[in-house]
């Protein structure tokens, strides 16, 4: 975007920067990330929740390579420290973009939709009888015997099929909310992303009960 | 003025490409390890090489002996070693072990050392020396002390700065230790860099290899395990995870053990335990060759204990360590979001790799025959070497290293419970943030633990920092937004601030965990010392001055080439003279006569900066960018 803005000016030479840039045209020398764009546009793009995520790494390289704190390490103190603020943000924006829920969760923020506490127990009773199943399923393992193991592989498989399809729910409602402007499906997205954060919980305790089997 | 024109236009100094030897800055990458620290520095041509003795030798054993006579300078490394037999009370190995830790983390260690150790302020563990409180991080310096003295002849001349490798395991309180150690050496410590990190850095760059690795790294003392991806000399860290107290150091004990056992002794004196285990490493680094080794060990009265260890026999003792290196090999693949078979190698690095039962170990849990075509001793000190080249800016070849920091960083809630600010596996620099609120009315102070570890209580993980967020304004339970940010820098420290949201006036206190030492102690230890604490802070401030006039003189200069028409020639004249009185304060020695030249030309040019303002205020209204004048 080429907008004019009103020029603020680069803090080592104190000349004019008139289009939001990591360095300065006149001196090259690094400036303070701008905190006012969202994660999204950390790699060029628009807000979606369908992330090409071989592409995201490979941006995630390249702005390393600019901005990684190694590469300022014999500069300025303050050119430090932007450079740390940089990096900072650009891990932050990776991990959120590159995992489902995380993205989800954050789309649902910038659409100004309140995120729920995560950890009230559901409000939707067909979830909640869900959720009781699987924890009665989990109780009943016992972790002593031999067929344990296998029995934890076959209750993962049920879990990550579960997310697998919320996944594709997600999909088709972020698709409804951005290119048919439908708005109701907000509310919609946050009951989904509630039950995949669930089961999302629920396969890393299946992993510390696999753990302890060893 | 030709002086000027050179400094104010930095890129057409010299030849960019060429390598001069004047212009390199001395650094050097250490492996401070359990039992064997090593130092290594990049040559003329990029090429990383460990630096030996006057005996040749390239690794220092990492001990050190405290002489009895008052006066006498501690002596580390060979000859230390070699008086542990004489004085095991006085002479300190594997201090690795007892860094940042307190004494209740220590109870073997403590029941199997041949010194004594005391808790010190704080609970940290001291080593009690004739009365005389030593600290790990001290005797850890002595090491780099050593260290840096044998660079420092092989360079000619005083180091600018070092790369110091820990265990990519190590928490926090280990990592600030080791680096309050390299600061109480007197070396400039650029960067903590994980040791497989390290070792990849150094293996990925001699066999140019891209894809997936595992780099399973067992020392004396520590073991670690790293998955890592290169990608056109990119070296991301996918995950990682270890055990900061197992290493080769237990597979010895486990046949000083079985020998005490045999001989009956119920209360063995410490000479007769330190010879034990010099006789278990050497039975230990036979049994990789041979399979069966002899075992001689003499008594009083003239009796000697005599026996014969098979290596089936010594598998046999060892085996449950082993095995105990394989969780963490399996959670790291798991983190890592891979299948064994996905790997493109398995790389071995540390002394205790050289184990049999190790490596067919290895090569069970990730399903392939490990790669050990490069030194596991030296490779870690390489790597770091060429880190610490990257680093001092000597040169600029596209290589980077991404790592993550190791273990979940949290903080303590209502019910002994921790909630996880920072997983494990966060690629690093990182900052996050969480808000948490009052439980009783009218509260206006609240107590934030910090702690490190993977569990779910407070009392199963490492307790880093307490501190108290005071002047929260009274208000109903639940009403104060209270948020709590974690930053994890470069090197893995942490460190953590909170405020109160609602109000106008946050609240903030920053903490650093100060594990191990405080700033103060730091000071003392080195005033103690007697090195040369007071001329290292002027050096240092002197060169932060001076990293910073070069940078304004760099932005004068840019700036005078690009709008150098908005002055007439009295005021470019001023601006140049102040631009060479700040140049000229460089090649003096006093940071405040730069500082203040540096004020002075900021002054001199502030009518400079407002034109060009404006004239970016005009070109933006008529929407062009500067660039298209120039």
């Amino acid at each position: 975007m080429m907008i004019a803005n009103q020029p603020h000016s680069c803090w080592s030479c104190k000349g004019p920067i008139i289009v939001s840039a990591p360095f300065c045209p006149t001196c090259k020398v690094i400036q303070p990330p701008d905190l006012a764009q969202n994660l999204f546009e950390v790699f060029a793009l628009k807000p979606g929740f369908q992330i090409d995520v071989k592409k995201i790494e490979s941006l995630y390289r390249e702005l390393q390579q600019q901005f990684h704190p190694d590469k300022f390490a014999s500069k300025s103190p303050t050119e430090r420290r932007f450079s740390m603020e940089h990096v900072t943000r650009l891990n932050e924006a990776f991990r959120t973009l590159g995992d489902p829920l995380s993205l989800a969760e954050y789309l649902l923020q910038l659409s100004g939709h309140g995120l729920e506490s995560s950890n009230k127990p559901p409000s939707d009773p067909a979830f909640l009888m869900e959720v009781m199943e699987l924890r009665e399923g989990l109780e009943e393992i016992d972790l002593s015997r031999n067929d344990a193991g296998e029995a934890l592989d076959a209750m993962r498989d049920d879990v990550e099929a579960r997310c697998v399809a919320e996944i594709a729910q997600l999909k088709e409602l972020f698709d409804d909310y951005f290119t048919n402007n439908n708005k109701a499906a907000i509310d919609s997205v946050a009951l989904v992303v509630d039950r995949l954060r669930y089961h999302n919980r629920f396969l890393a305790e299946l992993d510390q009960r696999e753990e302890s089997l060893f | 003025m030709d002086v000027l024109l050179d400094i104010s236009e930095p890129g057409q100094a010299p030849k960019p490409h060429e390598v001069r030897v004047e212009d390199l800055k001395r650094v050097v990458g250490i492996d401070l390890g359990t039992t064997y620290s090593l130092v290594a520095a990049v040559d003329m041509e990029g090429k990383p090489a460990c630096i030996s003795d006057e005996s040749g030798a390239v690794s220092l054993p990492s001990v050190v002996h405290y002489p009895e006579q008052p006066g006498s300078e501690p002596v580390t490394g060979k000859e230390a070693h070699d008086l542990a037999l004489l004085h095991p009370e006085s002479t300190i190995a594997s201090a690795k072990r007892l860094m940042g830790r307190g004494l209740e983390d220590l109870d073997d260690e403590a029941a199997r050392s041949s010194f004594a150790l005391e808790a010190g302020e704080g609970g940290m563990v001291q080593i009690a020396i004739r009365s005389k409180q030593i600290s790990p991080v001290g005797v850890a310096a002595e090491i780099l002390k050593s260290l840096k003295s044998r660079a420092e002849e092989a360079l000619g001349g005083e180091l600018h700065g070092a790369v110091i490798t820990v265990p990519a395991y190590f928490d926090d309180a280990q990592r600030q230790a080791t680096k309050d150690a390299g600061r109480l050496a007197g070396l400039e410590v650029l960067r903590l860099v994980n040791e497989p990190t390290a070792a990849a850095l150094a293996y990925g760059l001699d066999q140019g290899r891209e894809g997936m690795y595992a780099i399973y790294d067992l020392g004396g003392g520590t073991f670690d395990i790293s998955i890592l991806k290169l990608t056109k000399g990119v070296f991301q860290v996918m995950s990682t995870g270890g055990n900061s107290s197992l290493g080769g150091d237990d597979f010895d004990n486990t046949l000083v053990d079985l020998f005490i056992k045999e001989m009956g002794e119920e209360n063995p004196s410490t000479e007769l335990v330190q010879e034990c285990k010099q006789e278990a490493r050497r039975v230990k680094e036979l049994l990789t060759e041979a399979t069966e080794a002899n075992v001689t060990i003499s008594r009083k009265g003239g009796k000697s204990y005599n026996r014969t260890v098979s290596r089936s026999e010594f598998d046999g003792l060892i085996k449950k360590l082993i095995r105990a290196t394989g969780l963490p090999c399996r959670r790291a693949l798991k983190d890592a979001g891979l299948a064994p078979d996905e790997l493109k190698g398995v790389v071995l690095v540390g002394g205790s790799t050289r184990v049999p039962a190790v490596r067919a170990f290895v090569a069970e849990i990730f399903k392939q025959e490990p790669l050990v075509d490069v030194d596991p001793d030296q490779v870690v000190a390489l790597g770091a070497a060429h880190q610490a080249d990257l680093l001092s800016g000597n040169r600029r070849d596209g290589l980077l290293l991404l790592d993550v920091t190791p273990l979940s960083l949290g903080i303590e809630t209502m019910g002994e419970l921790v909630e996880k600010i920072v997983p494990r596996n966060s690629p690093i620099p990182t900052a996050r943030a969480q808000e948490f609120t009052t439980f009783k009315d009218g509260q206006t102070a609240m107590a934030i633990h910090v702690v490190q570890g993977e569990r779910e209580l407070v009392s199963e993980c490492r307790s880093l920092a307490r501190f108290e967020l005071r002047g929260i304004p009274a208000m109903t339970a639940g009403a104060a937004r209270i948020r709590v940010t974690f930053q994890v820098d470069a090197d893995g420290l942490l460190t953590v601030s909170a405020h109160e949201e609602t109000t106008q006036i946050a609240q903030s206190v920053m903490v650093k965990p100060a594990y191990g030492l405080s700033d103060g102690e730091i000071e003392q230890m080195l005033r103690d010392a007697i090195t040369h604490g007071a001329e290292d802070m002027q050096a240092r401030a002197f060169n932060e001055a001076k990293v910073d006039a070069d940078r304004v003189l760099a932005a004068s200069g840019a700036a005078l080439k690009h709008d150098g028409d908005l002055l007439n020639e009295a005021e470019l004249k001023k601006v140049k003279a102040a631009m060479l009185k700040l140049w000229e304060s460089t090649q003096g020695k006093d940071h405040e006569v730069i500082n203040q030249c540096i004020r002075d030309l900021d002054r001199d040019t502030t009518f400079f900066a407002q034109r060009r303002m404006d004239r970016g205020v005009q070109q933006s209204m008529t929407g062009h960018s500067v660039d298209d004048f120039s």
